[in-house]
């Protein structure tokens, strides 16, 4: 059955009893007894609208500023966020009519995106120049998706509402804006004074349906604006760069990550993304050691002499349960006499690839030299590329078994509240290393990592606990790396497969001539 | 300069300021050997000044924070008559801290240089490279490396009673971990080193029986890597220190020792009989540094007590300041060997006057003047044996 059938059969069902609304509505009035029944409505709409406000939280609270930016968002992104947000504020000083036009919505968030693109790339005279129209696309969508997405979260009966409604709320004759208005303004409820308002004064205030319709346009716009802000950060990052489907997938993570790192539970169960914390340090800091007290097996090698020679990957089965996938990369130490360059090299990799670096430092030598140079070049490397967040840093002093006095071990040691000579010097060796290197890092952890004489404290009560409060942070870091490595992979093997097609194209031409130029419909 | 002569010739006492003068030109000439201390913060530097010197003021710090802030030089016994001389240097590795400078100004200076290293200790290229160069530009000059901090190798245990580093180098009875460690310090500074020394000097409150484990071995051998010129006046030391057990005497000795040592250079002129103030202007110090140690005030009764049966004169010259208001004419030396003899002497019978004092009892001078007598026949003897070598005088 085709639309317009049921559309006349509905109306030959509906009219009848329309005419008895009409007719019952005139009888009413006619016998007086229409201000009588007129308290049916707010008498029914109050409760509509408190069960509504109960059932429905969000339905009262659209938030004009959108979503906060992600935990991953770097230093750059937020202060693209803010001319966005500038964005928005103007709209209440933007008159009325001009969000009517589909125009002034597109001249707005060119200009946006011009703004945005000039955060990021501040020299560039042709921002979109050098984005893929993947990127452009993806923008595009997404924030038009998300728009919708929410006019039809808020705004119920949006679906019927066309371009010519939208056109009338701003320009339309009174009556017809209240018209309009009645419908929405039950359930739009985003600013419930307005309905009491609305119905207390028997539709006569003409100020409280036109701030209400201000609201209505205003706010669209804002959303709009605020979504399209959004992804233009998204793609003024690098991050849309491997599609839409991808960027969603890892999002949701994200989302779920944020939700877990708060306290709550996991729901769906997403593709868990991998987080790598580098552990680097001196030689012979106890990076192995550590390592193996995390896993809880002595399996990465560890020794009185320097042992670790090239990166080695753990995986750290701990984290599984946080819905996360950790993955520890073991260093070689620096600070040896003779280190290789390949060492070297190594260690700058795994700074490189981390989204938490463990910085492990032997806490009963003081030369802290070696770690400060270590702090500056990971500082430098992450400024060398501003797409990326720079990865939290946590120190971890270890041999704390060896501090003062050096005859005693027997844990547990509450080194916050010390109340033994231990615990004073753990205390004082933790507020040392905070004064020393505090500005670089996100906390310092005292542990004994003694694995190979079964001595080890503070990794399970202290570190790992420390380690989970980065989470998010980390998880930041890692969706924005993976992003970035999908991004340059991916276009990279794309350019190929295009190479490889144009590659086809001419053999076909050359030397299948008559394949070549027949075009396949045109045979046979 | 012929006020000098004119005074010297006269018998004019010094006046403080020109025995300081005087002083220090004898320290310019007297070999007084400089120790570098060279390695990582908290790598046990300031430790071993203070277990050779005693110096209280040589602060050691909790190992986690890097302690000594600014290169400092101890003299021991004191600046003013100075037997040997360690520099303090500031950690290497201290973040932010470019030794650079401090490396080249004391390289010019130092005989030896001991670098201390913990054993346990993997990450040394901070100390190693610095070393190598300073090696390469003076390759004869003698290098101890002392590692350190032993216990770290054996967590929470006591030191092993019988000392096992005295026959071997690395030995066998300790834990293998120690020992793969050793060896490895060993190839890593081959060559860079001519003697290598484990100690371990953690503070007795921190548990250990032995607060000073191998710390004679410390002691002798950087006896034998002293140049022979500067061996001299610390073998004495080491020799007439020895036998002490009493706290004051094995304080008062190194002031002795380095008295005698100065007038000796002092005397140690062609001339003979032109530094005889200078000779007894030390004298007189050493004899007040030694109540000081023995914490008995000197004054003019106490010189006239000791003088009379030590048997030297005694000028009283009201018209000089200080000190040397009282310069007793012990030592007629006319060479190195009476200089140094009459004041070691001096020295001696002084130790053993003060320390009577203190326990409260007043010696005659009979018994006086026998002490005397016999310390400084045994002063001459000791100093004919230790330079028949063809050492100089
Ligand atoms: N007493 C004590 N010993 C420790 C501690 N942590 C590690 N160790 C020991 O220190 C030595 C070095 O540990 P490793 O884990 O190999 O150190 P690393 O940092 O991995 O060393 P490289 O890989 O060579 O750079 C081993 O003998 C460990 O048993 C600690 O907290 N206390
Ligand atoms: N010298 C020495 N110190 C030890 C040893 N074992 C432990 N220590 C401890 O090592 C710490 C550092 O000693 P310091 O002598 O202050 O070290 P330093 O080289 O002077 O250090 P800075 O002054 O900071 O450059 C102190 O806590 C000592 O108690 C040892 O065998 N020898
Ligand atoms: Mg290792
Ligand atoms: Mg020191």
């Amino acid at each position: 059955m085709s639309l317009w059938r049921l559309y006349l059969i509905s109306i030959l069902v509906l009219a009848p009893i329309g005419a008895f609304v009409v007719a019952g509505a005139i009888a009413l009035w006619q016998t007086g007894h229409y201000f009588l029944l007129w308290w049916l409505i707010p008498i029914c709409w109050l409760p509509a609208w408190l069960l509504a406000r109960r059932w429905r939280k969000h339905f009262l609270a659209p938030e004009l500023t959108g979503d906060p930016p992600g935990e991953y968002w770097t230093d750059r992104d937020k202060q693209a966020w803010q001319l966005v947000q500038e964005a928005q504020e103007n709209a209440g000083a933007t008159a009325t009519e001009r969000f009517a036009d589909p125009q002034f919505h597109l001249q707005a968030a060119m200009d946006l995106g011009l703004r945005i693109a000039k955060v990021y790339r501040l020299k560039a005279k042709n921002p979109y120049g050098s984005r893929t129209v993947i990127e452009i696309l993806s923008v595009a969508q997404l924030a038009l998706e998300e728009s919708e997405q929410r006019i039809a979260d808020y705004v119920p009966g949006s679906y019927f509402l066309t371009l010519d409604q939208w056109r009338l709320l701003s320009k339309a004759p009174r009556w017809w804006q209240l018209a309009s208005n009645v419908g929405w303004a039950a359930s739009i409820a985003f600013n419930p004074l307005n309905v009491t308002r609305f119905v207390a004064s028997k539709l006569a205030l003409g100020s409280a349906t036109k701030q209400l319709q201000d609201n209505m346009l205003a706010w669209a716009y804002a959303v709009f604006i605020g979504r399209v802000g959004f992804y233009l950060i998204e793609m003024n990052s690098g991050r849309l760069r491997s599609g839409t489907q991808r960027y969603k997938r890892l999002m949701r993570q994200e989302s779920t990550s944020d939700r877990l790192a708060a306290g709550g539970e996991a729901t769906e169960s997403a593709e868990p993304c991998e987080v790598v914390v580098a552990v680097v340090g001196q030689v012979n800091a106890g990076k192995s050691s550590l390592i193996n007290a995390l896993i809880g097996q002595h399996t990465a090698e560890a020794d009185v002499l320097p042992a670790t020679r090239d990166v080695r990957r753990y995986r750290l089965h701990q984290a599984d349960q946080y819905d996360s996938q950790w993955t520890l990369l073991d260093t070689p130490g620096y600070g040896e006499d003779g280190a290789t360059s390949q060492q070297k090299r190594a260690i700058q990799a795994a700074l490189t690839e981390a989204d938490l670096v463990l910085l492990v430092m032997k806490v009963n030598t003081g030369a802290r030299q070696a770690d400060s140079l270590v702090l500056d070049e990971l500082n430098k490397l992450q400024q060398a590329r501003p797409d990326r967040k720079p990865a939290p840093v946590l120190g971890v002093l270890t041999h704390i078994d060896q501090l003062s006095p050096v005859m005693e071990w027997a844990p547990p040691y509450n080194w916050e509240m010390p109340t033994g000579r231990k615990e004073e010097q753990i205390l004082e060796a933790v507020q040392y290393h905070r004064q020393l290197l505090g500005p670089s890092l996100a906390g310092i952890v005292p542990v004994c990592s003694d694995v190979e004489n079964q001595r080890e404290f503070g990794v399970t009560q202290w570190l790992l606990p420390a380690m989970l409060q980065l989470l998010g942070e980390a998880r930041g870091c890692a969706v924005l790396r993976i992003l970035g490595q999908e991004g340059r992979k991916g276009q990279t093997r794309r350019a190929f497969g295009q190479l490889a097609q144009v590659g086809k194209a001419l053999l076909q031409t050359a030397f299948l001539p008559d394949q070549g130029r027949a075009p396949p419909h045109n045979r046979g | 300069m012929w006020k000098r002569w004119r005074d010297r010739w006269t018998g004019q006492p010094m006046s403080d300021e020109e025995f300081r003068r005087e002083q220090r030109r004898i320290l310019d000439r007297a070999p007084v050997p400089l120790l570098w201390l060279l390695g990582k913060t908290g790598s046990g530097k300031t430790s071993i000044v203070r277990f050779l010197t005693g110096a209280d003021q040589a602060e050691i710090g909790n190992g986690f924070q890097p302690q000594t802030r600014t290169s400092q030089l101890y003299d021991f016994p004191d600046v003013e008559a100075p037997l040997v001389r360690f520099v303090d240097t500031r950690g290497l590795g201290e973040k932010d801290y470019d030794p650079a400078e401090d490396l080249q100004q004391f390289d010019q200076r130092a005989n030896v240089i001991v670098v201390t290293v913990r054993v346990m200790d993997q990450a040394l290229a901070e100390v190693i490279e610095p070393l190598r160069r300073i090696r390469h530009t003076r390759p004869d000059r003698p290098v101890l490396l002392v590692l350190t901090c032993l216990h770290e190798a054996y967590p929470q245990q006591q030191h092993p009673v019988e000392d096992p580093f005295r026959d071997q180098p690395i030995p066998e009875t300790v834990s293998e971990q120690l020992r793969r460690s050793l060896q490895r310090q060993h190839e890593r500074f081959e060559g860079l080193v001519d003697r290598i020394v484990p100690i371990d000097l953690t503070p007795p409150e921190e548990g250990f029986i032995d607060p000073e484990f191998g710390g004679d071995r410390l002691r002798e051998t950087l006896l034998e890597l002293l140049p022979v010129a500067y061996r001299q006046t610390l073998l004495a030391l080491e020799d007439s220190v020895r036998s002490l057990h009493q706290l004051h005497e094995r304080r008062a000795m190194p002031y002795v020792i380095s008295y005698s040592a100065m007038a000796a250079t002092a005397a140690a002129v062609p001339l003979p009989w032109v530094d005889i103030p200078v000779v007894t202007a030390l004298q007189a110090h050493l004899v007040y540094r030694l109540g000081k140690v023995y914490q008995q005030p000197i004054g003019a009764k106490t010189f006239l007590e000791m003088a009379a049966p030590i048997g030297g004169r005694l000028l009283v010259r009201q018209a000089v300041r200080g000190v040397l208001k009282f310069v007793p004419w012990v030592g007629m030396a006319a060479n190195a060997t009476l200089a140094y003899a009459y004041t070691f002497g001096l020295g001696k019978a002084c130790c053993w006057y003060f320390g009577r004092l203190r326990a409260g009892d007043a010696p005659t001078a009979d018994e006086l003047q026998e002490i005397w007598q016999s310390e400084l026949t045994r002063a001459a003897r000791y100093w004919k044996q230790q330079h028949k070598s063809g050492a100089p005088e």
